[in-house]
């Protein structure tokens, strides 16, 4: 009985071991935690999407969410309808949003946007969303298959169809356009052929190893991913139809998600087992640490390298992919070596480590030992450098040691670097340099015949800290004190100074890709030497620290410097620098010098305190620089630009629209508190304005052209990075518009020629009338003082003197008074028609006393017309001519009737007895007066002439001219 | 011809099911609101038939049988150099419900139905939203939706286009009864 449960459990545990041979446990990248604000409430992240601009979105059941590296800001649907968000995809340049529900948004102008065709929208839920080459939009559906929009239309792939199943659980587009659905009876590709449906469908009968189908990625041009329910992954090339099956002893369930690292890793998020990592390199898994039980929702590799990771646990996480760490107990590490076979070995003050990846530990195969350093040889010898004790050669196969020490002709027992290639081996002893000529395997060596320099034979300092072997087969050395020696054509060469300035102590050496030589200084930086000159990079050019452990050249061609506070890398060519610390995960690097090696994958080894960093550089281009967004523009706090992409249009505004505030991001989710930015209004600012606010504000612009420029840098340097601009214009007020200011002068310019010409007619008008006057005043005189009325009136003054003194008297008076009158009102252009009527008066009382009662005055005006005006003398010129003109005798007596009848209009009219011989006329009266009337007031006298009677009707004037 | 045989052979398959709706005189009206003219017109000739087992549908109208034309003339050119339905005179629309709906349960659902749509002889796969109500075992259906005039190859003469819309807006309502 207990002998058959043994060998059960035997059974098991052998079978447990034989699935398990592929699996490593191994590093793990720093994840770093994205927890929503405890504000949102229970926020479950379900899925993650870049956009184009760099954007990260996370769907989750609560709604979609903008996560700019430090917070989430939210896009909700109403309350009233279910905000589980399952796909997110990028349409051209607008975000869309597919639900549970199998309703889908899109986001515009910051608003979601229900989706809203003709056929309605899917009643289940949607689980990806994808554009093809030509434009034409995939939904996938999780119980109703595939659906496409294109020209306005939605259609629909189906059972019905052709498809393997209507419940997809992912889609994926290939390098052809094609779309490839995942479902419970394999893989439908689906593609539109002359714009037909063609379905092309892969089962277990073409080597699909598992008929349910979670997930596919592409890729490359001909490969596919995929991703199954329980049988794990395959890859998949469509030209040659070819599976290729990894995953034979997969026991880690349902696969939910992939992501591809270029061709070195494939990680793979499962439902109950967490996070595996597949190396292409071997083909091995390895589990990472600590999502053991986890559900992995969704996994996504962002542009600058980051990997992100949504599980029912953690949430969001992100981890920078470059850095994997190691963690162990050993202490001090001092020398670390990656062989060619994939094997490491760490050495410290307590021997020399070897690591096993099975258990993760590290056996001690050399205790006692104090290694300092290690190399190994072509043959596959490990040379281990001791502190004392001379080198020790160690034969990784048999396990066997030989020992060189001071006997063997060693000049020193401390052996600070070792370094060679096929044909040599350098030493670095505390006692000068050794070179050692590797003609046959060392095991085998029985009398060494080492070539040692010193100071004497020509090397800078026999202390010398680092030996680099460059492309060109130059030996470098870092001296203690010294500068650099380099050994070239059997002969040194020593640099100790660098433009005048002494180099002094160099501890680490590295070649970058174009053959420039790169070493640290103790306390000066780093210099770069190029054959010719040196150029030094220090704090002034971004370096974080000058303590510099060590510098080695990646595959990408960036040098990794090592110091205290992190990893910086430089782009030697652009002098590019990216800081790496806490946030990737790099706490302290270890102190001792030149604790690095590359291994044959190009994944380099850096000993720290806590562990073994590994850096594993990818060689697509990533994000170096945060990704700017202008994300908005409010004038006086409205914003005027919501959406994201439409910043071509042009951007007017007027003089009063003339306080700008602009809020904007630099997306760098590698270190999102490290970025600063610069921003300048061209055109208001003189310079740049540094800032690490998200807002700039620009109170009460002057009207004028501008543009706002914007820069974001992770690293405090803003060279070459690009700009973002926003230009607008704003207008000047109406008032200051060149077209109004031209309107006025002329308006101006207009009115004043008006007036001009007015008063000049107006002059003219008033001198034509000043020479009527004058003419009239002297006519008047004339008349007056022509002799007849003269003779007449003395005459009658006669007449009258000889029967009543006194009433002659009154005569001369009344003469003296008309007189008076005349010249008194002569200077006038008007006068009242009272004033006339008293003239007028005088007048016919000298008529009268000639004529007796042969001649009659009737004045009928009213009081109205008494304050009116009228020329002077034009009354009296009308009875004169009365007189003048008809007989006047007591058979025919005159009768001159005034009449007011209407207040505007006086009638002067007489009954017309022509006289036998009428007076010799010049109408000079009657033309007059109309003269008068018409300079005046543009006025018409009216002459009524009949057999009977004469009439004259005078306008009256209501003003005072 | 052919759309009428393969008609018959609908109504013929139709006819073995026992779960079967039909409907014989459902209303079909069409609206083409163009710059110039609004067309309508209306037919009372569609026939369908609704499989609530298998979930499938078919329908047809007779091209011919559409009324209300602003002018003889209208219709005439309606029938001949539009639609040709001398040669073509059915519209068909035959396919499968996407929803699973219970047929025998009162009340008003949003379905979608995708299939073929022929008109003027040219097949296009659609899919056409309508509302389905079930009241006391029978099934009214209506729904609206659109035909753009280029997918089923109806050509228009230049000087008539602006008479005509290119996207014609058609509305169904019928009601179907219980096969007896």
């Amino acid at each position: 009985m207990v002998n058959k449960q043994q060998r059960l459990y035997f059974l098991i545990c052998f079978f447990y071991f034989f699935c398990f041979c592929s699996l490593v446990t191994a590093q793990t990248p720093h994840f770093r935690q994205h927890d929503f604000e405890k504000n949102l409430g229970n926020i479950q992240a379900k899925t993650i999407f870049q956009d184009k601009t760099g954007k990260h979105w996370i769907g989750t059941q609560q709604g979609l969410y903008f996560f700019d590296g430090l917070k989430y800001t939210a896009f909700l649907l109403p309350d009233n309808v279910s905000n589980h968000v399952t796909a997110i995809g990028a349409i051209a340049k607008t975000l869309w949003i597919g639900y549970d529900s199998g309703q889908i948004y899109y986001l515009k102008n910051k608003k979601l946007t229900l989706f809203n065709p003709e056929e309605g929208l899917p009643k289940v839920r949607i689980t990806g969303i994808l554009e093809d080459k030509n434009g034409v939009i995939w939904f996938s559906t999780y119980g109703e298959g595939l659906y496409f929009y294109r020209n306005h239309r939605l259609y629909n792939f189906n059972t019905d169809d052709g498809l393997l199943g209507d419940d997809i659980y992912t889609m994926a587009k290939d390098s052809l356009g094609r779309i490839w659905v995942g479902t419970d009876g394999g893989i439908s590709i689906c593609s539109l052929k002359k714009e037909k449906k063609h379905i092309e469908n892969l089962t277990i009968a073409d080597g699909l190893p598992d008929m349910i189908v979670t997930k596919i990625i592409a890729a490359d041009a001909e490969n596919m991913w995929i991703g199954t329910y329980e049988k794990g992954v395959c890859q998949y090339n469509f030209n040659q139809k070819r599976f290729q099956y990894i995953g034979k002893n997969w026991d880690f369930g349902v696969v939910n998600s992939l992501t591809l690292f270029e061709k070195k890793e494939l990680w793979i998020g499962t439902n109950r087992d967490g996070l595996i990592k597949m190396s292409l390199n071997n083909f091995l898994f390895s589990k990472i640490k600590g999502y053991d039980g986890t559900k992995i929702l969704d996994t996504h590799k962002d542009i600058e390298g980051n990997f992100w990771v949504i599980s029912n646990r953690f949430g969001v996480q992100s981890a920078n992919k470059q850095f994997e760490f190691l963690k162990t107990d050993l202490q001090n590490i001092q020398a670390i070596l990656c062989t060619k076979n994939g094997t490491h070995y760490i050495g410290n003050q307590n021997g020399f480590f070897k690591y096993l990846p099975d258990n993760q530990q590290y056996t001690n195969l050399i205790p006692q030992e104090n290694i300092i350093s290690l190399y190994e040889d072509t043959f596959g010898n490990i040379w281990l450098g001791t502190f004392g004790n001379g080198v020790i050669c160690y034969e990784p196969k048999t396990k066997t040691i030989k020992k060189i020490t001071l006997k063997d002709g060693l000049p020193n027992g401390s052996i600070l670097a070792i370094a060679g290639n096929e044909k040599v081996i350098w030493l670095a002893t505390l006692g000068g340099v050794v070179r050692y000529n590797l003609t046959k395997n060392v095991m085998t060596e029985t009398a060494f015949d080492f070539n040692i320099f010193r100071k004497k034979d020509g090397l800078g300092a026999s202390y010398v800290y680092d030996i680099f072997i460059d492309k060109k087969g130059r030996v470098w050395f870092g001296t203690d004190g010294q500068g650099v020696s380099v050994f070239d054509n059997q002969r040194f060469t020593n640099y100790d100074n660098a433009n005048g300035q002494p180099i002094k102590t160099v501890y680490t050496i590295t070649e970058d890709h174009s053959g420039h030589i790169w070493f640290s200084t103790a306390k000066d930086g780093i210099y770069e030497f190029d054959g010719r000159d040196f150029k030094q990079f220090s704090y002034k050019q971004g370096l974080r620290n000058l303590e510099i452990n060590s510098l080695l050249t990646d595959e990408n061609g960036n040098i990794l410097i090592s110091h205290p506070n992190g990893i910086d890398l430089l782009n030697p060519r652009t002098k590019h620098l990216i800081y790496y610390g806490e946030e990737v995960g790099i706490s302290v690097v270890e102190p001792n010098l030149n604790v690095a090696d590359v291994d044959k994958n190009g994944v380099i080894w850096l000993g720290t305190k806590t562990g073994i960093i590994q850096y594993l550089p990818l060689h697509e281009r990533l994000a170096i620089h945060p990704h700017t967004i202008l994300q908005q523009v409010s004038i006086y706090l409205e914003p005027i630009i919501l959406d994201d992409f439409s910043f071509q249009k042009e951007n007017i505004f007027s003089h009063n629209q003339n306080h700008f505030t602009f809020d904007f991001i630099g997306l760098w989710y590698t270190d999102p508190k490290a970025v600063q930015y610069r921003y300048r209004l061209k055109g208001y600012d003189l310079d740049w304005n540094y800032t690490k606010d998200l807002r700039a504000t620009y109170p009460n612009l002057p009207a004028g052209k501008y543009t706002f420029e914007l820069q974001s840098s992770e690293n405090q340097s803003f060279e070459n990075i690009k700009t973002v601009q926003y230009e607008f214009f704003i207008r000047s007020p109406f008032w200051k518009t060149s077209w109004f200011i031209g309107c006025c002068i002329l308006i101006l310019g207009g009115s004043t020629y008006w007036l001009i010409k007015v008063r000049e007619q107006r002059l003219k008008k008033t001198e034509a009338l000043k020479k009527e006057k004058i003419e009239f005043e002297l006519q008047t005189l004339k008349s007056q003082v022509n002799p007849h009325f003269l003779f007449n009136s003395f005459n009658t003054l006669l007449g009258i003197v000889e029967e009543d003194a006194k009433m002659a008297a009154e005569y001369v008076e009344k003469l003296s008074d008309f007189y008076r009158n005349i010249l008194q009102y002569q200077e006038q252009t008007v006068i009242q028609l009272r004033e006339e009527l008293t003239l007028l008066e005088n007048y016919f009382y000298l008529l009268q006393k000639r004529h007796g009662d042969n001649i009659q005055l009737e004045i009928k005006v009213i009081d109205a017309q008494l304050n009116r005006y009228l020329p002077p003398l034009t009354l009296q010129m009308l009875v004169e001519n009365a007189v003048k003109h008809n007989t006047i005798s007591k058979s025919k007596p005159l009768t001159i009737v005034i009449n007011g009848n209407t207040e505007t209009k006086l009638s002067i009219k007489n009954q017309l007895q022509p006289k036998k011989t009428p007076p010799i006329s010049t109408y000079f009266g009657l033309k007059s007066i109309q003269k008068r009337y018409e300079l005046l007031e543009n006025e018409q006298i009216i002459i009524h002439k009949t057999a009977d009677f004469f009439e004259v009707i005078v306008p009256l004037l209501k003003e005072k001219k | 011809m052919k759309i009428l045989s393969s008609l018959f052979f609908i109504f013929l398959l139709f006819q073995n099911v026992n779960n079967a709706f039909l409907t014989k005189n459902g209303k079909v009206y069409f609206k083409s609101d163009a710059p110039l003219e609004l067309i309508e017109a209306v037919s009372t000739d569609l026939k369908g038939a609704i499989d609530t087992e298998k979930n499938t549908f078919a329908f047809t109208v007779s091209m011919n049988s559409f009324k209300g034309f602003n002018s003889p003339l209208q219709q005439e050119h309606f029938n001949e150099n539009y639609l040709e339905t001398k040669q073509f005179p059915n519209a068909t629309f035959k396919g499968k419900i996407i929803e699973t709906i219970d047929f025998t349960k009162e009340g008003t659902h949003t379905i979608r139905a995708k299939g073929t749509l022929n008109i003027h002889g040219v097949a296009q796969e659609r899919i056409i939203k309508s509302n389905v109500t079930i009241k006391n075992g029978t099934l009214e259906v209506s729904s609206k939706f659109t035909v753009l005039l280029e997918e089923h190859n109806i050509t228009i003469p230049k000087i008539v286009n602006q008479k005509i819309a290119e996207e014609i807006q058609v509305a169904i309502n019928t009601n179907f009864q219980k096969k007896s």
